[in-house]
C-alpha cells in the first residue's frame, strides 16, 4: 500500500507536469486548427452562396434574353442545368458547416429555391412551346430569392457581428478556454510541486538544526551560530554546562534513565535559560548556552533560577536521581573572537568548576592560575 | 541524480506522451495543408484565352476542348473530344469520399494523363476551365502521382450537367491518403476546356 502511494507520488512529481505540457500543446493546436477550419468553412460558405447567386442571376438574364427572342431554348435549358448543379453544393456546405445552422431560415431558404428550380424541370425538358407568363412569374420569384440570399450573405454571414460570426467566435472561445485551463492546471501543479519542495527543505533544515533527543539546538547549529557571532565581532558570552556524575547514572540505572535525565534537564534549560540566548547539546552530557549579552549579573541570576529548579531530584521508576551541574563561562571579547579559543576557555572554566565542585558559574577571567589545558574541544 | 526503475518507466512514459502529442497534432494539422499543388502562385498572370462553350450548349459531341499554347514545345494544337472518344480511352474506376457528398462515390473515366498524351506529353502547367466559369491553374507534374481522371460516370451512371458533368476532374483521395479538403480547388466539375500553358522542354 505504501509502495503504491510512493509510486503515485513519483508519477505525480515527474509525469503530471509533462502531461500538462502535452495537454497545453494539444489544446493550442486545437485552437489553431479550429481557427483555420472556421476560416475555411466561412470561405466555402460565402463562395458557394455567391456562386449560387451568380447562377440565379445568369438564369434570370438568360430567360430575359429568351423572352426577347435573343437566345435559344437550348441555351436557356443549359443555364437551368448549371443553376441546378449549384444547389446541391450549397446544401452540402450547409450540412458541413455547423455554424450555418445558427443563421435562421437559411437552410429553409435554400431548400425553397431548390424546390422552385426543381418544379420547373418538366417545363424545361418538354419540347412544347414555353408558357411565357409562367417563365416571367418564375423569374420574379428567383429575383426575390436572390435578394433574400444576398441579404443573408451580407447581414448574417459576412458581417463581423452577424449571427454566423458570433457562432464561430463561440467555437473559438471554447478552444481558447481549453488552452487557458490547460495552462492554469499546469501552473497549479508546478506551484504545488514547488510548495512541496520548499516544505521538504524546511523539514530537513529543522532536522539538522535540532538535537533529536532533547529538542535543543544541535551541535552544528550552535557552533555555526558561535562562528557567526565571532565573525561579526558582537560581544557575547558562552556557558559550558556539564552534568555531574552522569556516567554513573547511566551505569547504575541504565541508558533509559540517562536519556530521561537528559530530556528533563533540557526541559529545565529551555524553561529558565531559554529566555536569554540559545542552548545546544554538543556532546553526551555537555551543553553550551550561548548568550548574546555580556551582562554577567543577569546570566548569574538565570543560572540561579536553573539550579533552583534542578534542586529537586528527578523521580525515575521510584528512584531518586540527583542532578547537579558544573558551569564554566567565558566572554568572547576576552578571546579576541577566535571561536576555538572561546570554546577552549569555556571548557577550561567548566572543568575548573567541576574540580572545585562549585555550584555557581566559574568565569574564565576569575581563574587565578589557569592550569595547563586539560582537554581541548574539537 | 539517482535514477531507478520508476525513473526509467517515467522517462519511457514521457516519450510515449510526446509521441502521442505529436500524433494527435499531426491529425489536427491536416486541414492546414492548404492546396500545396495548385499553382495559382503566379496569379499576376492574366487569364489565358479560352474558347466559348461549344454550341449547342450541353451537347455530347463536343465535350472537351484541349489546346496547347503556341509557346509550348508541342506547338499550337487543338483537339476536340466527344464523350464517345473519351469513353474509348482506357477507363479507370475508384470509389472515394469527397467534400460534396456525405458518402463515398464511384467515379469512372480516362486518366487526365492519357488525354494530355494525345496533345502534349510533356505538359506542365495547365489551365482548366468549367462551364460555370470556374477556372484554375495546375502544375500537372505535381499531381501526376495522384492519377487524376476525367470522370464521365458517377456510380456507374453518366454525369449530367446538373450532377456536375459532363466531366469532373477527380482524384482517388482515399486511396492516395490526400488530407481532407486539401485539393478541393483542383476538382473542377463541368470541365470543358484544358489549355497546356507550359511544357517541360
Amino acid at each position: 500500500m505504501l509502495k503504491l502511494a510512493n509510486h503515485a507520488r513519483t508519477i505525480y512529481q515527474w509525469l503530471l507536469a509533462p502531461l500538462m505540457l502535452v495537454l497545453i500543446y494539444i489544446s493550442a493546436m486545437n485552437l489553431v486548427t479550429t481557427f483555420f477550419l472556421l476560416e475555411k468553412y466561412r470561405h466555402e460558405t460565402i463562395w458557394s452562396l455567391e456562386h449560387l447567386n451568380r447562377e440565379i442571376e445568369s438564369t434570370i438574364h438568360e430567360s430575359q434574353l429568351y423572352l426577347a427572342k435573343a437566345s435559344t431554348r437550348n441555351q436557356l435549358r443549359f443555364q437551368y442545368e448549371l443553376l441546378w448543379s449549384r444547389l446541391p453544393v450549397v446544401q452540402s456546405s450547409l450540412h458541413q458547416d455547423p455554424n450555418l445552422s445558427s443563421v435562421p431560415g437559411l437552410e429553409l431558404m435554400v431548400n425553397e429555391v431548390f424546390n422552385r428550380v426543381q418544379a420547373m424541370d418538366g417545363y424545361f425538358s418538354s419540347e412544347e412551346e414555353l408558357d411565357t407568363a409562367r417563365l416571367i412569374r418564375w423569374i420574379s420569384e428567383l429575383e426575390h430569392d436572390r435578394e433574400n440570399l444576398t441579404n443573408c450573405l451580407v447581414n448574417d454571414i459576412s458581417a463581423g457581428n452577424g449571427r454566423y460570426s458570433r457562432a464561430a467566435w463561440q467555437d473559438l472561445l471554447i478552444s481558447m478556454v481549453a488552452v487557458g485551463l490547460a495552462i492554469l492546471l499546469f501552473l497549479i501543479i508546478v506551484s504545488h510541486l514547488i510548495f512541496v519542495l520548499l516544505a521538504e527543505q524546511k523539514r530537513q533544515r529543522r532536522q539538522i538544526d535540532k538535537d533529536s533527543l532533547t529538542g535543543l539546538a544541535s551541535r552544528d547549529f550552535i557552533l555555526e551560530k558561535l562562528n557567526a557571532f565571532c565573525e561579526k565581532k558582537t560581544d557575547f558570552c558562552i556557558v559550558f554546562l556539564d552534568l555531574n556524575k552522569f556516567k554513573s547514572i547511566n551505569d547504575t540505572y541504565g541508558h533509559q534513565a540517562g536519556d530521561q535525565v537528559l530530556t528533563y534537564v533540557a526541559q529545565q534549560f529551555q524553561a529558565s535559560l531559554g529566555k536569554m540566548g540559545t542552548i545546544g547539546r554538543i556532546g553526551g552530557d555537555e551543553f553550551i548556552w550561548l548568550i548574546p549579552s555580556i551582562d554577567q549579573q543577569k546570566i548569574t541570576a538565570y543560572y540561579h533560577q536553573l539550579t533552583q529548579s534542578l534542586s529537586q531530584p528527578l523521580q525515575f521508576n521510584g528512584k531518586q536521581l540527583p542532578i547537579s551541574l558544573s558551569a564554566g563561562a567565558v566572554q568572547a571579547s576576552a578571546c579576541q573572537y577566535v571561536p576555538s579559543t572561546v570554546l577552549e576557555y569555556g571548557d577550561v572554566a567548566m572543568y575548573w568548576a567541576k574540580s572545585l565542585h562549585q555550584s555557581t558559574i566559574v568565569w574564565y577571567g576569575e581563574i587565578r592560575n589557569p592550569p595547563p589545558l586539560p582537554v581541548t574541544i574539537n | 541524480m539517482k535514477c531507478g526503475k520508476s525513473c526509467l518507466i517515467i522517462l519511457g512514459l514521457i516519450l510515449v506522451l510526446a509521441a502521442v502529442g505529436f500524433y494527435l497534432s499531426k491529425n489536427l494539422i491536416h486541414p492546414l495543408n492548404d492546396s500545396p499543388i495548385i499553382t495559382n502562385a503566379d496569379s499576376s498572370s492574366s487569364t489565358p484565352p479560352f474558347p466559348p462553350v461549344p454550341q449547342p450548349a450541353g451537347n455530347r459531341e463536343k465535350v472537351l476542348i484541349v489546346e496547347s499554347a503556341p509557346s509550348t514545345s508541342c506547338g499550337s494544337k487543338e483537339l476536340v473530344f466527344s464523350e464517345k472518344q473519351l469513353q474509348e480511352l482506357p477507363q479507370h474506376t475508384f470509389k472515394t469520399r469527397h467534400t460534396w457528398a456525405a458518402e463515398a462515390q464511384e467515379f469512372t473515366g480516362p486518366l487526365l494523363a492519357d488525354v494530355l498524351k494525345l496533345i502534349c506529353p510533356s505538359a506542365q502547367n495547365l489551365y482548366l476551365r468549367s462551364l460555370d466559369q470556374y477556372s484554375v491553374m495546375v502544375n500537372f507534374k505535381k499531381i501526376l502521382d495522384y492519377e487524376a481522371i476525367l470522370a464521365l460516370k458517377i456510380n456507374g451512371k453518366t454525369l449530367s450537367i446538373r450532377e456536375k458533368g459532363p466531366l469532373w476532374l477527380m482524384i482517388d483521395t482515399d486511396g492516395h491518403k490526400v488530407p481532407t479538403r486539401s485539393l478541393d480547388n483542383l476538382f473542377v466539375w463541368q470541365l470543358y476546356y484544358i489549355r497546356v500553358l507550359t511544357s517541360d522542354e
